[in-house]
């Protein structure tokens, strides 16, 4: 046989199956696309020159990471199912005279094909896109748009040296399948149909119980610390549960079904109970897929989408005004020095000598301790490590600056409280801190003091006191390293007169901060000082969170893309066993009007279980999601659930077109005569 | 009144894109009384299994018309023919036709569950018909998991089970062994014994001699026909045979 007739077969083979393989070779490209573009952005030199820039490159790469272990564990299932359906096709090569090794030549020659075409194409495409990408990007994170137009040249040799990795196990993983597959066999086996599955419902019956384990778990954690250890736990859990479910639960679900007779024995039910029993075992899997990369593309874009335009509001809470000083003193009697008195005075001389006037001034004193919380009582702990769920950061204010600052009438007795919780709950009446015995007058959610606390990630109190004084008593409670556990600190905090542009503004705060240090951390004998103005740290937060929300999106279309490929198999599959079927129910007299109402009824069925089911893990990972956005800084529980929903609405919109197109591939195949 | 009456059927087959014409059948015409066991023979492409197809209302005449009980159904609707076939006629076909999703009891059920039927009356009406065909301990199984023989056994039941007016069978015997094909063949003479009317289109000479009656069909027209009379099914299988014989050789006997 001459040396070009095995590419040749090859080729031929792969152009009479187009149906099957112009997906599989589309999901090549694209997948070498997308990695080829996130990669050359994380390398390119706007990303470099932004603001949080490193950080930015960091999470591109995770990206990147994401993109090489999904792309190899899609293309690999993918491509093993496509060389599945062509066993017949090889076991006819066989019977006309092909040897195993001929045949494993022509599964060699097509594997080199698809590499080389997916690569070439890939790339072009990549370096073609890469252009409008970055420029998305830059919208995004409102960088500085740039002009270059540059190849990046380690992205294409990472690129190639990944994909060239890839496509060798696949290479390898299809010639072993055609090796150990005996095509004469299975070209009989075919026809004479297989055994019906057998509904396992102790199996299906682990899957609900995990399932339900694992939701229970996500909706009554209460401590965002445990959420972050949790969570990885649970994701786990509901794959497992997901696919348990949806290969032996829908199977024992049918059998239910069939067991009672006068459901069952029904023109609407029978055919779809049954014809679903059956197939569910072999399409479960690919169901759960389905659903799984739907959760995490709802997940996923509903947290970057909520950080990145919930990023004002997050921003407000980490920077409650415009500009802020504040005196971090390690003792508690720090306050009571001078310091505040000077802060006060050096401002008010600068704003007279420069003119500025700002909108609006705010100045409160306050302490803070962090503790273990034991029943009601606070015990003071100078360091933190993760495991500690009972941890709390306690802020402690005055009466007189908190009603001053959030424009309340509280009143208070020398032994009372008002107390807030940040991504915690507080149930008693009383509270004890470090042997300082409180009673909890009132509560309040208007918290917009103490900024600070939304930059750390630990479960937090806030508490009003009638005057700080009262906590004189603890002041001098040492820990073992003989530091204070109280601290305390003097805030001042101004918006921008409205006067002045940003830029004044900015420049403005500068003059002052020149005056006070000429670090940002100068450390005195007695205090720190740490200046910050919310324009400054904006365009980090733009960064951070844009960039994780381009990550976002590009790995949802990567994800929303293998979903629609893994469909569409499906539907085509369905459709040629389906075919047959239904011509056997024409003759038996079954008209064309029932025919597609049953089609419907099952496929509309199949189709949108797993995007219910995505939906209720979505709803029941919603808990979880608040808690870590909540680490993140977001404190606006409505813009998280509208972005949640608008999330889960567009999936569905693309879900449904997915679903038009691969249901006429369906139609086609089974109402073509 | 006939059972079934077929005038001047005529079926021409037109490519799909209108380009060569098959006329599959001429002008076709005969009866099939009550009670009745026809057999239908003819060469292969002398348009057995398209006179089968527009009988069982599967495909339509291009001219003639078939009355089942003195009813047109050709004029029915899309909707009403399958009712109608689901109600007077049933069906045995050479592959089985049966669904590999269902177990065998429920391909039986399949067109009573089509035709609405409780499931208290299709259990009732199971029994006697399995019985009968010898297939009451496999309803549980499923298709890939009995013989070819019982396979057919469960579509004749699946047949019966609507008791319709008349069963059509294309080929039964085609894809069964001779055993198997015996007991089928004897089973079908039972069955005609209850009154049951069957037409039956077949290759097998010794098939068709087991009918009360054979028509020959030759380019598109009933060619000949042999009633049974008193004969033995030897005598009936030599005479098939010999027409067969005189078919091939060109010729010509009305
Ligand atoms: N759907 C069709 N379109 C075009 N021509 C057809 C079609 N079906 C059958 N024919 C033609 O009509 C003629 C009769 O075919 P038919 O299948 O009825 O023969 P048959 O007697 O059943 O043959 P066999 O004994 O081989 O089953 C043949 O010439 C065939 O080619
Ligand atoms: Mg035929």
């Amino acid at each position: 046989m001459s040396k070009v007739f095995f590419p040749k077969l090859a080729k031929s083979g792969m152009t009479k199956n187009y149906k099957l393989y112009i997906p599989y070779l589309l999901s090549c490209i694209g997948m070498i696309m997308m990695l080829y573009i996130i990669c050359a952005l994380s390398y390119s030199e706007t990303v470099a020159t932004m603001a949080a820039g490193r950080d930015l490159a960091v999470i591109l790469r995770l990206g990147v990471g994401v993109i090489c272990i999904f792309g190899s564990i899609f293309l690999i299932y993918t491509n093993s199912f496509l060389i599945k359906r062509r066993y017949r096709e090889f076991g006819l090569y066989s019977i006309l005279g092909m040897d195993r090794k001929s045949i494993g030549r022509v599964v060699f020659w097509e594997s080199v094909i698809v590499s080389f075409v997916s690569l070439f194409v890939g790339l072009f495409l990549g370096i073609l896109f890469f252009k409008f990408a970055e420029l998305f990007l830059i919208k995004i994170v409102e960088g500085a748009v740039t002009f270059s137009f540059k190849i990046s040249a380690e992205s294409v040799l990472i690129t190639i040296g990944v994909f060239s990795v890839i496509f060798l196990i696949i290479m390898l993983k299809s010639l072993i399948m055609v090796g150990k597959a005996r095509p004469l066999e299975l070209l009989r086996t075919t026809e004479t149909g297989e055994k019906p599955p057998k509904a396992n419902f102790v199996l299906a019956i682990i899957g609900a119980g995990t399932l339900a384990f694992a939701y229970y778990n996500a909706v009554t954690i209460e401590s965002p610390l445990a959420v972050l250890y949790w969570f990885f736990l649970d994701v786990v859990l509901v794959i497992i549960a997901t696919y348990i479910l949806f290969i032996a639960g829908s199977v024992a679900l049918c059998k239910l079904l069939k067991k009672n007779k006068n459901y069952y024995y029904k023109k609407q039910h029978f055919v779809s109970v049954s014809t679903m029993a059956y197939r569910m075992k072999r399409n479960g899997a690919g169901l759960a897929s389905i659903c799984i990369l739907a959760t995490m593309v709802l997940v996923m874009i509903s947290s970057s989408a909520s950080l990145y335009f919930g990023e004002n509001y997050a921003l407000r809470a980490r920077y409650p005004m415009d500009v802020e000083f504040s005196l971090r003193f390690p003792t508690f009697d720090g306050l009571l020095t001078d310091a505040p008195e000077k802060i006060d005075n050096i401002m008010e001389d600068i704003i007279k000598s420069e003119n500025y006037k700002p909108a609006e001034v705010k100045t409160y004193k306050s302490a803070m301790i962090t503790g273990l919380l034991d029943g009601d009582t606070l015990v003071p702990i100078n360091y933190f490590s993760d495991s500690m769920d009972d941890f709390r950061a306690v802020y402690i204010i005055g009466l007189d600056d908190y009603n001053a600052y959030q424009d309340e009438k509280y009143e208070l007795k020398d032994n009372e409280i008002i107390l807030g919780t940040f991504r915690c709950n507080y149930k008693g009446d009383s509270l004890n801190i470090a042997g300082l015995d409180l009673k909890i007058k009132e509560r309040s959610k208007s918290f917009d003091v103490f900024g600070d606390s939304v930059a750390i990630i630990v479960p937090t109190f806030y508490v009003v006191v009638k005057d700080l004084a009262v906590l004189k008593p603890i002041g001098d409670i040492k820990d073992a390293d003989g530091a204070n556990v109280l601290y305390s600190e003097y805030y001042y905090g101004y918006n921008y007169d409205e006067r002045f542009s940003k830029e004044e503004s900015i420049e403005f705060f500068h003059k002052i901060k020149d005056k006070f240090v000429h670090n940002d951390y100068i450390t005195e004998n007695e205090y720190i000082i740490r200046p910050s103005t919310i324009e400054e740290e904006r365009s980090d937060f733009n960064t951070l969170y844009g960039g994780l929300f381009f990550v976002g999106i590009m790995l949802s279309i990567v994800f929303i893309f293998a979903a629609a490929v893994i469909i569409y198999y499906k539907q085509i599959c369905e459709g040629y066993e389906d075919k047959a079927r239904f011509s056997i129910m024409k003759k038996v007299g079954m008209t064309g009007r029932n025919i597609k109402k049953s089609i419907n009824s099952q496929v509309l069925t199949v189709f949108f279980a797993p995007l219910l089911m995505a939906g209720m893990h979505l709803a029941f990972a919603f808990p979880v999601v608040w808690k870590l956005l909540q680490l993140f800084g977001l404190t606006t529980l409505w813009v998280v659930v509208v972005i949640t929903l608008i999330a889960f609405v567009i999936y569905g919109i693309f879900y449904a077109i997915i679903y038009k197109g691969t249901a006429g591939a369906y139609y086609n195949i089974v109402s073509n005569e | 009144m006939s059972l079934l009456e077929v005038k001047n059927l005529k079926k021409v087959y037109s490519t799909r894109f209108g380009g060569n014409k098959v006329e599959a059948l001429k002008n076709v015409n005969f009866t099939v009384e009550e009670g009745e066991f026809v057999s239908i023979m003819g060469e292969s492409g002398s348009g057995k299994t398209t006179l089968l197809n527009i009988l069982a209302a599967l495909d339509s005449a291009t001219a003639g018309s078939v009355l089942l009980d003195g009813k047109d159904f050709s004029k029915l609707k899309e909707t009403e023919v399958a009712t109608f076939r689901r109600d007077n006629l049933g069906f045995v076909f050479q592959e089985f036709n049966l669904l590999d999703t269902f177990s065998i009891e429920d391909n039986i059920y399949l067109p009573l569950v089509l035709a609405d039927r409780n499931h208290k009356e299709m259990s009732e009406k199971i029994k006697p018909i399995a019985q009968r065909l010898g297939i009451s301990d496999i309803l549980k199984k499923y298709p890939y998991e009995v013989s070819g023989g019982q396979k057919q056994r469960a579509a004749v039941a699946r047949a019966l089970i609507t008791n319709p007016k008349i069963i059509l069978a294309d080929e039964p015997t085609g894809a069964l062994d001779s055993k198997s094909s015996d007991e089928l063949l004897s089973l079908f003479k039972e069955v005609n014994k209850t009154g049951q009317t069957i037409l039956m289109v077949t290759h097998s000479v010794k098939a068709a001699s087991v009918a009360s009656r054979v028509l020959f069909i030759k380019d598109g027209e009933v060619f000949h026909q042999i009633y049974r009379g008193d004969d033995t099914n030897e005598q009936l299988y030599q005479k098939i045979s010999d027409t067969l014989t005189m078919l091939q050789t060109g010729g010509e006997r009305k």
